[in-house]
């Protein structure tokens, strides 16, 4: 049996629903209350691998970290080791997608090699136009950038998906 | 002429180089080139090639090759017609060899192969042809091609270092210790981490914390470090209220190492862990990722940015998390129980030797999670901290060598950290461990204690209060340096630098046990005896021993003697009081009222007076009322317990009760003292 860690990162603005997305990926739970988070929470998820490698499962160590606000910055000592990270942002707050450059900017000072994955999150509190929308207009494509996936927590559209991506990528 | 019209033209490049240098540089295109003309300059520097000796020598070895082949020919039965040829060739090249560019094209073809056979033949010759310009030669090709030149070289370098540091150290050391601090400065800037990797097995965590720092600020950390609450840890322990019985059950329980766990420093990814079979199994991998998030916020949150300060030790429930931390990854152990001083050398030792074993090849700095690629040896040494925690690795004293790993490390960074070690190197280590056998033995850390080593002998100096403790530092260091001859040179200090901090500091000692106790305790300072006597109440001498251990401790102080009083009656007791409080604490109502109470029962005929006393802290008017009032309750209690109220009178008072004085503790006068009247 052979396992493999990996530490990844959520970033984003505060509220955006960094939290909630690992809610449900990891306890496949959500909820309408807002407990902002205070510095770093660590969840653990093992992702079982196709057998085709020989690498069995995953463990991925998600560290939460607190949101950026206007009166404080992301700690970029938390981003160190880490192979990939979660840049969330959130599709009712249009500060929060703006920010998302920053935030990437962010991780590849710390870790050039590293990967990203974009989630467009709380995409349940959008019509479908809107989402087709979004999805064309917001384009990254550079390397090293997954996405960007409309996500919800609240649903969980999309939510595996964008953690097992970046999980894979981290591995090649 | 066979051999030479194989040789493909300029096979060897730099020979190719060598010949253009002396063509066209300093062989002069005038009727006599290689001879008498005065030296070109060449940056100023008088080229040793131009003198004449010089150039005579080099045409003088290559017509005895010439010789050589023609002579050859000669033996050749079936080369008949060399005989007429050879001499008329021999003249025409003579000839030519007058003239260096006519000269240069002949040779040319060739040069690499005379030159070979010539070495081959007689080596001695050409060296001393040869040295008047190989620097030249390596110049001008280092201008040329610098990386050609230094691929070359690369591969020998090494191995020359390594040789010569074996054969010559001193002048390995002398020729780059100059450069040493630029390159350490240099290194630090670009990374940090693995600077400290690299000095870590020699100076262990204390190289992330002060790297960058002046020495002097490392003094004052450790004159901290070392300060008078060492010794006074039990008191202090108390003092924070932690009971009698808790203490006891804290001292009890036996330390134990529950996990160990090797944490990758960046991504806290955990690199090995080890835990007791048996136990509950902690979460590895959760546990690492906390502590290293917790670690990166204590850095974080550092008041001084100039410190890298490390968490060390974080208490947790009724655990320990101890950490040890280096460059790219850290020690965390999870205990139970008080961990003994030599815990803390192991884990240095321990993560010394996974760095020295390992850390060099990138395991440590790299690792990304996947531990096939970590080493069983990772776990065993960590194991070792599970069933051992507190066995030393004997410090290896006799003649070793400067590590591999070092020495790897110090070519490839091109600091060659090995300057201060080499060659003392044995004796670092032998001072390093008495040093820690010091600083880790409680009676001895104090006194700035100082290991030499001046051949066989280890001598220490320094000063400590007494022979017992002088004797104890020599025994403590001859422990972890066997080999050696001891010359304990520690003076005993006879008089101590200042008798009046000794008597303030025993009687703060004394006073505050005395408070712990519920009695009152003083002492005085004997300095021509250098004793101290303790004075006061009625203690059982199995209390007051932790509190004289601990004044025996302090230094200039050789003996304590206990004058205390011996009148077990309960009138002699006295009640105290928190501050502007009139309530009988319980301990108090236990241990003095209900003793007075049945001394009073079986001696009726005593009446009491019951003075009640304040500190001089608040005011004079509030201090009027509380002094009586203390007294009222404490008849009242007395009464509650059956005492007849007529038997009792009060009194009140703003003075201290009789012993004190106003220097003393505060608490000392906040009491209710009992007189008996007749
Ligand atoms: N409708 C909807 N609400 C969401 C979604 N995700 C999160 N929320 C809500 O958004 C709020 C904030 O969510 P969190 O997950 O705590 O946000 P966070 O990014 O962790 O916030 P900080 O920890 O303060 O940085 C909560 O009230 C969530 O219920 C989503 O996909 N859809
Ligand atoms: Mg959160």
């Amino acid at each position: 049996m052979v396992t493999v860690s990996k530490k990844i990162c959520m970033v984003g603005d505060f509220g955006v629903g960094k939290t909630s997305l690992i809610r449900r990926f990891v306890d496949r739970e959500f909820s309408d209350r807002y407990l902002s988070t205070v510095g770093v929470k660590i969840s653990r998820k093992v992702v079982p691998l196709p057998p085709i490698d020989d690498i069995d499962e995953l463990k991925l160590l998600i560290w939460d970290l607190e949101g950026q606000t206007k009166f404080k910055a992301i700690t970029p000592t938390y981003l160190q080791g880490s192979s990939g990270v979660l840049v969330v942002a959130d599709v009712t707050r249009s500060e929060t997608i703006s920010h998302i450059e920053d935030h990437l900017q962010l991780f590849f000072g710390v870790n050039p090699q590293g990967w990203v994955a974009i989630a467009l999150n709380k995409t349940d509190l959008l019509d479908s136009d809107e989402q087709t929308y979004l999805q064309n207009s917001l384009q990254f494509n550079r390397p090293h950038i997954l996405g960007p996936y409309l996500t919800s927590a609240k649903s969980g559209d999309n939510v595996d998906q964008i953690f097992t991506t970046l999980a894979k990528k981290m591995l090649d | 002429m066979s051999t030479v019209t194989e040789s493909p033209q300029g096979n060897d490049f730099a020979l190719g180089e060598l010949f253009q240098f002396l063509t066209e540089k300093d062989v002069r295109p005038q009727g006599h080139p290689v001879a008498a003309a005065p030296a070109p300059a060449h940056n100023g520097v008088k080229s040793a090639l131009a003198t004449d000796e010089a150039g005579e020598r080099l045409r003088q070895l290559l017509l005895d090759l010439l010789d050589i082949e023609a002579q050859k020919a000669k033996a050749n039965p079936e080369n008949s017609e060399g005989e007429q040829v050879w001499p008329l060739r021999l003249r025409q090249l003579e000839r030519q060899c007058r003239d260096p560019r006519v000269m240069g094209q002949v040779i040319f073809p060739i040069f690499a192969v005379l030159l070979q056979k010539k070495i081959a033949q007689s080596p001695e010759e050409i060296i001393p042809a040869l040295a008047l310009i190989i620097d030249r030669v390596i110049e001008t090709r280092s201008l040329s091609d610098r990386t050609a030149l230094s691929k070359v070289l690369a591969t020998v370098i090494p191995g020359a270092i390594s040789k010569q540091l074996g054969e010559a150290p001193n002048e390995v050391i002398q020729a780059i210790a100059p450069a040493m601090g630029k390159a350490i400065t240099e290194q630090v800037r670009l990374d940090r981490d693995a600077m400290v990797d690299a000095l870590y097995p020699v100076i262990g965590n204390t190289i992330s914390k002060y790297m960058g720092e002046v020495v002097s600020q490392i003094n004052d950390r450790v004159e901290q470090t070392f300060s008078l609450k060492g010794i006074v840890r039990r008191l202090s322990l108390r003092w924070q209220g932690i009971s009698d019985a808790e203490q006891i059950l804290r001292d009890a329980i036996p330390f134990r190492v529950q996990a160990v766990f090797l944490i990758h420093k960046n991504s806290g990814l955990v690199i090995a862990d080890v835990q007791q079979s048996g136990a509950q199994a902690l979460e590895a991998d959760m546990l690492a990722g906390m502590l290293t998030a917790i670690r990166s916020f204590a850095a974080e949150c550092s008041t001084d940015p100039r410190h890298q300060s490390e968490l060390t030790k974080i208490d947790y429930e009724d655990f320990q998390i101890i950490m040890e931390v280096a460059g790219y990854c850290y020690i965390a152990a999870v205990t139970q129980g008080d961990p003994p001083g030599n815990f803390s050398i192991k884990l240095r030792q321990t993560l010394s030797s996974i760095i020295l074993n390992h850390g060099y090849g990138g395991l440590l700095e790299q690792f990304d999670g996947d531990t096939r690629r970590v080493p069983d040896s990772i776990p065993q040494l960590l194991r070792e901290l599970l069933v051992a925690p507190t066995v030393l690795e004997k410090p290896k004293v006799r003649r070793r060598p400067l590590p591999v790993g070092l020495l790897i490390l110090l070519i490839l960074l091109g600091i060659p950290l090995g300057w201060v070690y080499y060659r003392h190197w044995q004796k670092q280590q032998v001072i390093l461990a008495v040093d820690e056998a010091i600083a880790t033995t409680p009676t001895l850390a104090l006194y700035g204690i100082r290991p030499r080593i001046q051949g066989e002998t280890l001598i220490l100096t320094g000063k400590v209060p007494s022979p017992d403790l002088r004797e104890e530092a020599g025994t403590v260091a001859l422990e972890v340096a066997p080999k050696f001859v001891l010359d304990n040179q520690l003076l005993t200090v006879v008089a101590p630098p200042d008798p009046e901090a000794i008597a303030a500091e025993a009687q703060r000692l004394t006073q505050s046990f005395g408070q712990m106790l519920g009695t009152m305790l003083t002492s005085r300072y004997d300095l021509p005896h250098q004793q101290l006597i303790v004075e006061g109440g009625a203690i059982a001498p199995e209390q007051i021993t932790p509190l004289t251990e601990s004044l025996r401790q302090i230094p200039g102080v050789q003996s304590v003697i206990l004058t205390l009083n011996g009148d077990p009656s309960p009138t002699a007791q006295r009640l105290y009081f928190n501050p502007n409080s009139t309530v009988i604490a319980p301990q108090e109502q236990t241990q003095k009222l209900e003793p007075l109470v049945a001394y009073l029962q079986a001696n009726p005929n005593i009446r009491l007076q019951i003075i009640g006393h304040t500190d001089t802290s608040g005011t004079e008017k509030i201090n009027q009322r509380l002094a009586p009032e203390r007294a009222e309750v404490v008849k009242a209690a007395l009464v509650q317990l059956g005492i007849n109220g007529d038997r009792l009178a009060i009194a009140g008072t703003i003075a201290p009760p009789p012993q004190v004085t106003e220097s003393d503790a505060l608490w000392l006068s906040r009491c209710v003292r009992f007189q008996v009247l007749n």
